[in-house]
């Protein structure tokens, strides 16, 4: 189901290579054929959506974002999704939090920080389906509107 | 381990029970010697007045000279009688002194208790007296002034003065029974009255600053249990708390595996569905040739299938490792240590001995200051230094050679060793949590199940010391292991 021609990207932050498997065949099984990029910690996913250090050439469109809490290193998903809802150039990126966690107060934290849906791991494939197809015409809507918005405040 | 009973301890008990019996004792004394010194009080005020009593009597009886002036007076008056107004001046003195007695008599019959001392004193004197005034006025006066002198004075001689000395002997009775009396009542007073109720407030004072003095140590000694079970309590509490973060941590570190199992369980199920309708001889939709289905076979069982059953059987093995490390940290927990004096100097030469392979390998160099020794269980303070150069080792900055130093010290109570790398490091925000289970930081750099600082955290801890780490990222980091230097009297 490609939306668009200028498709979005998915951006999947977790450490486990079994879940980003599993996330993939999630995403072709409803046949989202978008470009799919997995990292396996979070400064790596702040440097994709900031643009920054590796991906400072990437294409310029604000991906979709996937992002497990759990990862090792100094930042874990909760700092990555503060850091993305905190900036003003960013602060439009739809996050789903998809991870093990079912801690009522992990939840209620993400929703602050302003995550667009949270998720627990194992997946119901239903909710998931949904929220991608939602959060995908989002993506659509924001960048038809002002595209060139959205180019200049990522840059700064 | 059981923390000490202390409240129901029976040393506690007693001491507890001698103070409150000591301190109720206060008061119940004081209360009876208040009564008893009321009593006296009530006494002494009795007595005072008797004493009163007894002093007139003896101002009263002892002297006779008074009433015998009297009827001289009496007398006298009536042999200088010239004319009857003089004879009338003598009745009326005599109705005088008469209205005296009869006060007197009125005053001693009801101050006077009733014995011996009462019927001598109202009864028998004033019965003497009283006559002697009844034949003085009705026998004595009337022949006096009938004029017939000569019957007068017989009857004077006759009577009156004999009543007279009947009455001198009564009242020298009475009046030294009333001495007796008087010095009796002085020997019973001497300390009754106002001496009794200073004395009762000294006793009540001291008593007072015994009561403070025992409530004071009531207090002190159930403060001091309380505060050690206080203390138990904070622990129960910390510990509790450690084991629910510990239970969340693990539940969701194996939630991770579990995820993988489930998921490609179902892939798996998928595949097979879409292999079985591959193989269906009948197929409607596929109007494909058996060569190119089974080509399409292949492909889904060399790809799909082959992932999925490499992550179930990678996530198999990683609920093995993590359950077989939890089970060595519960060991930890159960094992029993045997507390001797380690040369700790001698136990790490050993331990970097044993890892010289890895020392080779990394090109890692290392200095062990002298270090001191302590009372401990060499076995688990083994491990904890391999675990801790193991770490070293393993998270060591590709930018510099490693260098590790093992220091130690006396300090106080306690002995205290610390490992020092130039590794690195830890990111600030993390520094609490790497004692967890399960916890890693640089998964990248190295294999591990991230228990190997919980569980030298477990260990100091049952030596009834405590595990901290100082670190800087890309500097290196100095994890530090103190303990008591001689065995906690309760392990735990």
């Amino acid at each position: 189901m490609k939306i668009a021609e200028d498709a979005f990207t998915i951006l999947i932050v977790d450490d486990d290579e079994g879940h980003i498997e599993l996330a993939r065949r999630n995403l072709r099984r409803i046949a989202m054929s978008n470009p799919i990029v997995a990292l396996q910690d979070g400064q790596r996913a702040l440097d994709y959506v900031f643009r920054r250090g590796e991906f400072a050439q990437r294409e310029n469109s604000p991906p979709l974002v996937l992002l497990d809490i759990n990862m090792p290193g100094s930042i874990n998903g909760i700092e990555v999704l503060r850091q993305i809802k905190s900036n003003p150039a960013t602060r439009a990126v739809p996050v789903i939090m998809l991870t093990t966690t079912d801690d009522p107060r992990e939840i209620k934290l993400c929703y602050e920080l302003g995550c667009s849906v949270y998720i627990t791991k194992p997946v119901d494939s239903l909710l998931f389906i949904e929220a991608i197809q939602r959060l995908g015409l989002f993506l659509q809507v924001i960048r038809l509107a002002a595209p060139e918005v959205f180019v200049q405040e990522a840059r700064q | 381990m059981k923390p000490p009973n202390t409240l129901l301890d029976l040393q506690f008990r007693l001491r507890l029970g001698l103070l409150v019996v000591l301190g109720v004792a206060g008061p119940v004394v004081f209360a009876l010697m208040a009564f008893v010194t009321i009593g006296e009080v009530r006494t002494g005020a009795n007595v005072n007045k008797q004493n009163h009593i007894a002093f007139n009597l003896a101002r009263d009886f002892l002297n006779p000279s008074q009433s015998l002036m009297q009827t001289e007076v009496f007398f006298h008056r009536i042999r200088m009688a010239r004319n009857p107004a003089d004879i009338e001046q003598a009745r009326q003195m005599l109705l005088a002194f008469r209205a005296g007695l009869e006060t007197n008599h009125r005053y001693y019959q009801q101050a006077i208790p009733p014995g011996h001392l009462r019927d001598l004193a109202v009864d028998e004197a004033y019965a003497s007296a009283e006559e002697w005034y009844n034949i003085a006025e009705r026998e004595y006066l009337p022949e006096v002034e009938r004029g017939g002198w000569q019957s007068a004075e017989r009857i004077r001689t006759e009577k009156m003065d004999a009543l007279v000395q009947r009455n001198l002997h009564t009242c020298q009775q009475v009046g030294e029974l009333a001495e007796a009396w008087v010095a009796s009542n002085q020997q019973q007073g001497a300390t009754s009255g106002r001496s009794r109720i200073w004395q009762l407030v000294g006793v009540g004072l001291v008593i007072l600053f015994f009561q403070i003095l025992l409530g004071g140590m009531i207090n002190s000694l159930v403060g001091r249990s309380t505060g050690r079970l206080q203390g138990t309590l904070d622990v129960l509490r910390r510990k509790n708390a450690e084991v629910e973060t510990f239970v969340y941590i693990v539940s969701h570190d194996l939630r991770a595996p579990l995820v993988n199992l489930q998921g490609f369980v179902r892939e798996l199920e998928e595949s097979c569905g879409q292999l079985r309708m591959l193989a269906a001889e009948r197929t409607q939709v596929l109007a494909t040739s058996p060569a190119v289905r089974c080509q399409e076979m292949a492909k889904i069982l060399d790809g799909d299938v082959a992932t999925a059953l490499r992550f179930i059987s990678a996530s198999a093995t990683k609920f093995d490792r993590l359950i077989n490390a939890l089970l060595n940290l519960s060991r930890q927990g159960r094992q029993t240590y045997k507390w001797t004096l380690v040369d700790v100097n001698e136990l790490v030469a050993q331990t970097i001995a044993s890892m010289q392979q890895q020392f080779t390998e990394s090109g890692a160099s290392i200095r062990v200051d002298s270090l001191p020794q302590g009372f401990m269980d060499e076995n688990s303070l083994s491990q904890v230094f391999s675990n801790l150069i193991s770490n070293a080792i393993k998270y060591r900055s590709p930018d510099r050679p490693l260098h590790i130093e093992i220091g130690g010290a006396v300090e106080g109570e306690s002995v205290h060793f610390w490992v020092r790398d130039n590794g690195l490091g830890l990111p600030e925000s993390s520094k609490d949590r790497v004692f967890h289970a399960f916890q890693r930081f640089h998964p990248q750099r190295a294999d591990g199940d991230g228990m190997g600082l919980a569980l030298v955290q477990r260990i100091a801890e049952r030596h009834g010391g405590r595990v901290w780490v100082e670190s800087l990222e890309e500097i290196g980091s100095t994890f530090h292991f103190s303990v008591p230097a001689s065995p906690v009297t309760t392990p735990c």
